[in-house]
This record gives C-alpha cells, structure tokens and sequence, in this order.
C-alpha cells in the first residue's frame, strides 16, 4: 500500500482520470478512507474547472500563418559551413576546449601555475650570480674557466641523454634487460663529476651533480642482465628528483648567462 | 514521421541542408508554438519566441546527439525564451495579457475565457514560481506526459509531480474567489 505522500501526488492524475486501472483503483480506495485526500481532490476538480484545459491555439491559426514563419525562419538560417576533416591532433586539441567549463578552467589555471613556477625559479637563477657574484660563483663565464664550463655542459648533456633513454626503455615483466651501455656510461660521468666537485661551481651546479651521482651510482652498479623492478627502482628516482627538469633549467641558465656574456663582450 | 525518417532528416539538417530542417520542423512548429503561447498567451509573442527558437535550435543542432526526442528539445528551447519573454515583461512593469486584436476569433472558447475568468487565472498562472508555473502549463495545459515534462524540465517524474501538485494548490488558493466550489 502506498503512503499518503505518494498518493497525493497522483492525485491529479486521479482526478483528470490519467492513472491505468490499477493505480486508479488504488488511490480510489485511499481517497475513499482519507479525509485530507478526499477534500484535496473537490480542490483539485474545482481547481480544473476554472483552470483551461488542454488547449491548441496554434489549431486556429490559418495555413498561411505557418508558411510565413517557416519563410521567416528559412531566410534568417544562417548556412553552415561543410564538416571538413581534420587531423586527429587538431581534434584532440580542439577537444580540450570542448571540455566542461570548469574542467576548462582548472586545466588552464594548472597550466598557468606551471608557467609562473618555471618562469619564476629561471629569473631567479638567472638573476642569482648578478645579484650574489662573490657567494655563488657561476660555473661558467664567472669562473674564468672556460674548460670547466665546457666539460659541464657535456657533463649535463650526456647525463640527460642517459636518463631519457632509461625512461624511454620499454620493459616487459619477466624479460631481463640489458643495461651494459648505461652501466659504461655511467660509470664514465661519475669519474667526470669527482673532476667537476673539485672545481668552483654555483650551487645549483653542485646540488645538481649531487643528486645525478645517485641515480648514476645505482646505474654503475646494475648487473649484466637487471630486471624489471631494479630499473623501476631507478626510474622512480630519476622522477622523484625532477632530474631532467633540472638539468633543463641549468642548460636554459647556462644558455642565457653565455649568451649574455657573448653580448656583452662586443 | 518514422524516428528512422526524423534521424536522417536531423543529420541532413546538421549538415546545413534548410529543407530538411523546414520538413523537421513542420512536424513540431504547432506543438512548440502552444508551448510558447502557453507562457505568454499572445500570438504575436508567441510567434517571436518561436521564431527564435527554430533559429536557436538549427545554430544548436550540430550539438544535438539525440540524447533526448527532437521534439522534447524543441520545447525545452522554447520554453526558455517563453520564460525569458515573461521575465522581461515583469521586470519592465507591464505584462502583456491577450490583446484583443492580436488573437484570431475562437468559436469554441469556453465561456470563462471570455470573461474576465481569463485574465485572473493569466495572473494567477504567472505569479507562480518558475518551475511549478512550467509544470501547470506543460502538463495540464499543453497536456504532455509527466515524463516529457520531466524531459523538458531536466527533472525527474516524482519531481513533476510534486510541483503540479503544489502548483495547483497555490492556484486554487489564489483563485478561491473565483467560484466557491473551490476550496
């Protein structure tokens, strides 16, 4: 049996005679026993006498009223331009904006944020040996070693093409993987950062060949045939660190303090 | 019209083809136009809103995925200018009721409606909130299932319900002076 709640709202089904057999007859016998809901009905039925029925205005309009909207209506369709098709990039791209706002408006604010981060610690290493030269001494130009300079943009180099390729290897669990080059390479670079510590280089530069030493240590010391969860290991260190994104920046700053040097020289 | 007939005339019409958005629309301009006239109750109005509103829906119909009827989506256009129609109205201070040289003659209007029964149920109808004003004439005036008012609306049956149901009531409550069987 239905509560009272739910039948008197098919109470105006009931009266304007809508509900099927069975649920007529069931509000029938509610009604029959409820008191509220008998009176609520005369309101109802009362209410439907005053209120029009169902109407169709648009019944009475003569033919030529409609040919003349749809005339209107056609001259006024603005022509739409064919679908092309475009590549799959593009539609992806375009798909971004076709998100819901706010996921919209959350990836941009992200995207923003990003922005201001990076721009932010670039000016702020860019400007760290102008504003500090007798702290931090830049590792290159400042130094007056150009061979030092030189020996650690190759440093970083190699160091950066190393951990691409390992972030790139695909790895499939159960096969052993091969890590011989990355082992010779490795052990190569630390040799290259005990020679680079020695020198005067900025802070960065340290911290950086610091946290490089790490992953290159564990490199150093895989086996001849390393499986897949000592190179993940590795992976989620190199991602932990940020330590291409770190070099990215000290390429970027190096890039810039050399080319103003160059500028300044002339 | 077939939904097979109605689904290849929408993607012609999405396409740019103005014939086959006119065939679509002739089979739903009378039910859309009631709708409208439902809410402002003035042919002239009516005709505007839905005039817009087919202009409206062939800009929008390149976004229409056919998660409801073409005709659910129609209405429920119209029924939002018709909505912003009235709203203007009210905001400006006057609402326009039927003007008499606006609407064509109906032999078979009931005798209320030629009275002045009409104006004071209008006024009643717009006094209600939005929703359950919406609701009164969808279902009871323009006679569509609760669940293409549901459609319309965005709004599940039980909640058709519940604002029919409340609607009603503040309209007999308004309308009590009327005739006195109302209670």
């Amino acid at each position: 049996m239905k509560g009272h709640r739910a039948i008197r709202l098919m109470l105006y089904e009931y009266v304007a005679g809508t509900l099927d057999d069975n649920r007529h007859m069931l509000v029938q016998r509610h009604v029959d026993n409820c008191p509220q809901c008998a009176k609520e009905c005369a309101g109802i039925r009362g209410m439907l006498e005053v209120l029009p029925g169902q109407t169709d205005p648009a019944a009475d309009l003569p033919p030529a009223f409609w040919e003349e909207l749809l005339n209107d209506v056609t001259a006024r369709l603005p022509a739409r331009r064919r679908r092309i098709a475009v590549p799959a990039w593009i539609a992806e791209w375009w798909g971004f904006f076709s998100l819901p706002r706010h996921q919209a408006i959350a990836g941009l604010a992200t995207l923003l944020a990003l922005v201001a981060i990076i721009a932010g610690t670039w000016l702020t290493l860019r400007h760290e040996p102008v504003l500090e030269p007798a702290v931090v001494a830049p590792a290159t130009s400042s130094s007056g070693q150009p061979a030092v300079d030189a020996r650690l943009k190759k440093y970083l180099r190699t160091s950066k093409a190393l951990l691409v390729e390992l972030n790139n290897m695909p790895l499939r669990e159960g096969d052993p993987i091969d890590l011989s080059l990355e082992r010779t390479t490795s052990r190569a670079l630390l040799h290259e950062a005990r020679y680079l510590k020695t020198q005067p280089l900025d802070g960065m530069s340290a911290a950086l060949i610091a946290d490089l030493e790490k992953i290159q240590t564990a490199l150093a010391n895989t086996r001849d045939q390393e499986e897949v969860p000592g190179v993940q290991l590795i992976r989620g260190g190199i991602q932990d660190e940020n330590l291409l994104f770190k070099i990215r920046i000290a390429e970027t700053v190096f890039s810039s303090i050399e080319g103003r040097t160059r500028h300044g020289d002339r | 019209m077939p939904a097979a007939d109605e689904r290849q005339l929408i993607r012609q019409a999405q396409e740019g083809n103005h014939a086959a958005y006119r065939t679509l629309v002739e089979q739903h301009m009378k039910q859309a136009y009631n709708v409208a006239f439902g809410f402002v109750h003035d042919h002239e109005s009516a005709r505007d809103i839905l005039q817009e509103a087919l202009i409206n829906a062939y800009e929008a119909l390149p976004g229409f995925r056919g998660d409801a009827q073409f005709g659910t989506w129609l209405h429920r256009i119209v029924m939002n200018l018709a909505l912003n129609h009235v709203r203007a109205l009210s905001a400006r201070g006057r609402r326009e009721t039927s003007g008499s040289a606006d609407i064509p003659d109906v032999q078979d209007e009931p005798a209320f409606l030629r009275s002045d029964h009409r104006e004071h149920v209008e006024r009643a109808l717009h006094e209600l909130p939005t929703l359950q004003r919406a609701v009164v004439i969808l279902r009871h005036l323009e006679g569509l299932s609760t669940r293409q008012v549901g459609d319309i609306l965005h709004c599940s049956e039980g909640t058709v319900k519940t604002h029919l149901f409340r609607g009603l009531r503040k309209l007999r409550k308004r309308l009590a002076y009327l005739q006195g069987e109302i209670a």
